[in-house]
């Protein structure tokens, strides 16, 4: 029977340390590998479904194809027949139920578990508010997640005339916690291609990301802070209201966020 | 042939001729390897996840300039890995690698064979702390090596440079690390 020797440390040579790094690449924790191949799938259907209505393959990343279709829509609002006016835009509303989102897009946007209203409002730290807008209605999903403390609760609504489906399939977020965006981080999240600036809402101080993806840091109540990085694939706006953090997502323009963000009750 | 699985030539096969559930099972094999190699690319577990994702989206827009017969693995990889890099760039920030716990540790029973070192625990840490410690060219060529365990020739597809490149990169990095763990700090 072999019995290895403990080795000279540090290590004498780039032998003796290419083995100590092989011996130690056995004992890496990684985090736990998300499911990737069933949001590829879901990406790849959406992005074909747009290419065959085109006439060839589709080859482009989702996120071009997002933005090209919102910067259509900013152009050609008028396009749509019907509706009401928000910003500028036409907004009408498909008939019928919403379809369930599908379980990667909740998953892969962090959102939590579908509850209803009631048992968001029950389990959330904080007084949920909801878009008093008659032409949006009530939120066609409600999703509670347990972070940060008091939790978080995303109401979210599938695509829809006004508010085009994102590269995940989702028309319209508005995402509500209780914590302090700390605004020394907000340069270093932003991807390329996106650009902020400043707004306000109802006169509270407001962040309006747009043009690209970006991700942020909050903190909880105790201060700590949470890289949750929520993925973000549509224009934002950002603000603070009374200790909570809001957020519009997917509205396609700043007047057309800022109408949801007003209306919140 | 029934029940047999299909090659990754196969399902690249199919794939091409628009089947997503092929391109799906493919995605499957290699998203442990993808995500894993993301990950030691850009550090962070949510930008590896989306890098990941991206980069086997834009794979599929690149089936048609996948030479038939070529091998997957690091084709995939350097999609992946330039998207890992993207996110790397614009993120600015760096998650530290972590060791199991010694309960987590895969215990095979078998003695350790003499090529392999044993290293105690404090010895562990110290590697990789001196490993966090490099630049992010000197660990990544580093991480690539000897964490995703991938060959040379296939470092050189990853990271889309010629394999003398990688040789050489490759010793670089190791004369760094073993100088920040003498205690000095010659990035030169």
């Amino acid at each position: 029977m072999t019995v290895a020797e403990p080795m000279a440390w540090p290590p004498r040579d780039e032998a003796a340390l290419a083995s100590a790094l092989a011996d130690l690449s056995r004992d890496l924790a990684y985090p736990a590998t998300p499911s990737i191949a069933s949001a590829v799938t879901l990406r790849l259907r959406e992005g074909s479904a747009k290419g065959r209505r085109r006439g060839r393959r589709w080859a482009l990343p989702a996120r071009s194809i997002a933005f090209a279709l919102l910067a259509l829509l900013v152009l050609a609002g008028a396009a749509v027949a019907f509706g009401i006016v928000i910003g500028g835009l036409r907004i009408s509303f498909a008939p019928g139920t919403p379809p369930p989102l599908p379980s990667a897009v909740v998953q892969s946007r962090a959102f939590g578990s579908e509850v209803s209203l009631d048992e968001a409002r029950r389990r959330a730290g904080f007084g949920v508010l909801v878009p008093s807008l008659a032409a949006i209605g009530q939120p066609e999903h409600v999703y509670f997640n347990g972070v940060p403390s008091g939790g978080t609760v995303s109401l979210v609504w599938g695509p829809q005339p006004g508010y085009p489906a994102s590269v995940t399939g989702v028309g319209l977020v508005v995402t509500e916690f209780q914590a302090t965006v700390d605004p020394a981080v907000w340069e270093k999240l932003l991807y390329e291609g996106t650009s902020v600036s400043d707004t306000l809402v109802n006169g509270h101080a407001a962040l309006w990301i747009s043009g690209g993806e970006h991700t942020f840091f909050y903190r909880d109540s105790s201060g700590r802070r949470v890289d949750s990085s929520l993925q973000v694939v549509g224009d934002t706006l950002i603000w603070q209201r009374n200790g909570l953090v809001l957020r519009v997502e997917g509205a396609p323009s700043l007047s057309a966020a800022a109408e949801v963000a007003r209306s919140l009750r | 042939m029934e029940g047999r699985p299909l090659t990754d030539a196969e399902l690249i096969e199919e794939a091409r001729g628009g089947d997503v559930a092929a391109y799906e099972e493919l995605v499957r094999r290699y998203e442990e390897l993808a995500f894993r190699t993301a990950y030691l690319v850009c550090g962070d577990a949510d930008d590896a996840r989306d890098a990941a994702q991206e980069g086997f989206v834009r794979a599929y827009g690149a089936l048609n300039r996948f030479r038939a017969g070529a091998e997957p693995r690091p084709w995939l990889l350097r999609i992946v890995a330039n998207a890992a890099r993207n996110r790397r760039r614009a993120a600015g920030r760096r998650a530290g690698l972590a060791l199991r716990s010694a309960q987590d540790r895969p215990s095979d029973g078998a003695a350790p064979s003499p090529e392999v070192a044993v290293l105690a625990g404090e010895q562990r840490a110290e590697l990789l702390a001196a490993v966090d410690r490099l630049s992010d060219d000197d660990r990544r060529i580093i991480t690539l090596r000897w964490f995703a365990d991938l060959s040379e020739r296939e470092m050189a597809a990853v990271l889309d440079v010629p394999l003398g490149t990688v040789k050489s990169r490759l010793s670089r990095a190791m004369q760094r690390l073993r100088a920040v763990m003498r205690g000095g700090d010659d990035r030169g």
